[in-house]
C-alpha cells in the first residue's frame, strides 16, 4: 500500500495544457517518479446513448457520427452494421462494401497521421507535428472531395453508402496513397533513428503482455504488445476480399505503439489501392423498411484507435429501444495505470498521448457519491436491473 | 539529422497553408452548404422534418410554410435525400456566420 502522506499529489486536469480534452489524472509522485495514478473521467458526458432512444434509425446515423470528430466514419459504419444485423436479411451491394472500406482506411490514415503529429508535439519536436499534419491534409482533401466534408463524412447508411466515389477521383486516390506510404516510411525511419525521439520513446511507458490482456487493451495498444488481434480479420465491409496483415510490435512502449501506427499507414494505403483496382460496379445501397421488429444484435469495427463496439435493441417501432456504444479509449484508458507507475512525471504527456485517447467518446457513466466523494463499483447485473426499469 | 534536412527544405518552400479569406478555397462539388429550396415544387409532405436529426426543419401543411434553422442544422443532407420532389438541395454557400440568432431561420 502506498503511503499517500509521504508522496505529493499533483492534479493533472480537468483543464491542463498537456491534455487536449478534459479529464482528471490524480498523480502521486515521489520526487519525479510516478507512484500512483487515479483516473477520473466524466467531464464531457453528453448523453448520446439516451439521445438515440428519441430518434429514428435514420436520424441516429448522424447522432452516432458525432460521437467522435476523428473516427466519425467508423461510428456510422459500426452503427449501420449493428442495425443491418438487427434487420437480419440485408445484403449489401459489393460496391457499397468497397466504398465503406476506402472511407474507413482513409480515416485511419488521417487519424494516425494526426497521432504522429501529436506525439511529436508532446515530445517537443514541432517539425514532426507540422510535417505530419501537412501530409494529413492530402488525405483530408480526398475525403472532402469524396464526401463533401472534412469531418463527419455522412457516407455509411443503413443498407449501403450515401454517395458513390466517381471514377475521376480514383487516379488521385492512388497518387495520394503513393505519397502517404512514402511519408509513412520516412516517419517510421525518424521515430527509429532520431536520437531525441528515441530517448523520449524507447522503453518509456511500456505495457506488459500480461497487463494488456488483463486490462483488455484494444487496437494499436494491444498490437504493440505482441498480440495479433484485429477486428478487420472478421472480414466486414470488403476486408475479406483484400490482402493485408496487421502490424504487430513486441515491446509495448511508446516506440512500439508508434511503429504499429506508422506501419498501419502503409497497410491502409495498400488496402485502398487494392480496393480501387478491384472496385465492382453496381448499386451503392439497398432500401430498408423504417420499422424493425423486436431483436437485439451487436457490431464490431476496427476504428483507428481500436475495437469499436455497438449494441442495439429494437422493439418493433422506428426508434431503437437501446443503443450501447463501447469506444476503444474506454478499454485503453485502463492501461494508463500500469504504464504510468514508475515513470518520470515529464513523460506523462507522451504516455497518455500514446494510447491516442479520445475522452469525449469515452464518457458514459460515473457513479459518484457527492456527499462522501466515494466512487462506486458496480457489476453488469446492476446495469441490467436499472436498464430494464 | 533527417529532421534537420526536412526543416531546411521547408525554409525554402512557400507556406503550405491557404490565406483564407484573402485566398478563396477550392469548393468541392459535393459540399453540403446552405439549403436551396424551390417553393413551387414542394408538396409539404414533411418527410424532411421527420428525418432531420436535429429537428431544424419545420413544415406546416395548412399554411404552406417551410423553414429551416441553420443554427441547428447539421448539414447531413438527409432532408434532400428523402425529398420526394427534389425541391430541396444543399448548395455550396458555407459562410453562414451571423450576429443575430433570428437570422439563422431561413424561410422558403
Amino acid at each position: 500500500m502506498i503511503d499517500m502522506k509521504k508522496n505529493t499529489t499533483i492534479p493533472i486536469g480537468p483543464q491542463h495544457p498537456a491534455l487536449i480534452e478534459p479529464e482528471y489524472l490524480k498523480v502521486s509522485v515521489d520526487g519525479e517518479t510516478i507512484v500512483d495514478v487515479d483516473i477520473q473521467l466524466g467531464y464531457i458526458h453528453r448523453g448520446i446513448e439516451r439521445l438515440m432512444q428519441d430518434r429514428n434509425y435514420v436520424q441516429n446515423i448522424f447522432v452516432a457520427e458525432r460521437m467522435c470528430g476523428i473516427c466519425s466514419g467508423s461510428h456510422t459504419c459500426a452503427y449501420s452494421m449493428a442495425i443491418e444485423n438487427l434487420i437480419g436479411d440485408v445484403e449489401l451491394p459489393p460496391r457499397a462494401k468497397y466504398i465503406r472500406t476506402i472511407i474507413l482506411e482513409l480515416e485511419r490514415l488521417h487519424s494516425h497521421l494526426l497521432w504522429a503529429g501529436v506525439a511529436g508535439y508532446e515530445i517537443g519536436i514541432d517539425t514532426v507535428f507540422m510535417s505530419a499534419w501537412k501530409d494529413r491534409e492530402y488525405v483530408m482533401d480526398l475525403l472532402e472531395q469524396i464526401s463533401g466534408n472534412r469531418v463527419n463524412y455522412g457516407m455509411s447508411t443503413i443498407g449501403g453508402v450515401r454517395r458513390d466515389i466517381s471514377s475521376d477521383i480514383m487516379p488521385q486516390l492512388v497518387k495520394v496513397m503513393d505519397v502517404v506510404s512514402k511519408r509513412a516510411d520516412y516517419y517510421a525511419d525518424v521515430f527509429l533513428s532520431d536520437k531525441v525521439i528515441r530517448a523520449r520513446t524507447e522503453g518509456v511507458g511500456a505495457l506488459s503482455r500480461a497487463d494488456a490482456e488483463k486490462f483488455s487493451a484494444v487496437g494499436p495498444v494491444l498490437r504493440a504488445c505482441g498480440f495479433d488481434y484485429d477486428i478487420r480479420r472478421e472480414g466486414y465491409a470488403a476486408y475479406g476480399d483484400v490482402e493485408w496483415e496487421p502490424v504487430v510490435a513486441k515491446k509495448g512502449d511508446v516506440q512500439a505503439k508508434a511503429i504499429v501506427r506508422l506501419g498501419e499507414l502503409k497497410v491502409a494505403a495498400s488496402i485502398i489501392k487494392q480496393c480501387v483496382s478491384k472496385m465492382p460496379k453496381g448499386d451503392i445501397r439497398v432500401k430498408v423498411a423504417p420499422n424493425i421488429s423486436e431483436n437485439e444484435d451487436v457490431a464490431r469495427v476496427e476504428a483507428p484507435r481500436g475495437e469499436l463496439f455497438y449494441y442495439a435493441r429494437s422493439n418493433g417501432s422506428d426508434m431503437p429501444e437501446r443503443v450501447r456504444i463501447r469506444t476503444p479509449t474506454y478499454s485503453n484508458i485502463l492501461t494508463l495505470k500500469p504504464t504510468l507507475i514508475g515513470q518520470q512525471l515529464a513523460d506523462l504527456p507522451i504516455i497518455v498521448a500514446a494510447i491516442d485517447p479520445c475522452f469525449a467518446c469515452t464518457d458514459r457513466v460515473a457513479l459518484l457519491d457527492v456527499n462522501k466523494g466515494d466512487k462506486k463499483i458496480v457489476d453488469g447485473t446492476y446495469f441490467r436491473k436499472i436498464e430494464r426499469v | 539529422m533527417k529532421l534537420t534536412i526536412e526543416c531546411l527544405k521547408n525554409v525554402l518552400k512557400k507556406p503550405f497553408t491557404q490565406k483564407y479569406p484573402k485566398e478563396r478555397p477550392a469548393i468541392p462539388s459535393r459540399l453540403r452548404g446552405k439549403h436551396v429550396y424551390d417553393k413551387e415544387k414542394c408538396v409539404y409532405c414533411g418527410l424532411c422534418a421527420r428525418y432531420c436529426p436535429s429537428n431544424a426543419i419545420s413544415v406546416d401543411r395548412e399554411k404552406k410554410e417551410w423553414s429551416v434553422d441553420i443554427g441547428k442544422c447539421l448539414f447531413c443532407e438527409q432532408c434532400a435525400e428523402v425529398c420526394p420532389t427534389k425541391c430541396l438541395v444543399l448548395g455550396t454557400e458555407f459562410e453562414l456566420a451571423e450576429v443575430d440568432k433570428g437570422r439563422f431561420v431561413f424561410r422558403g
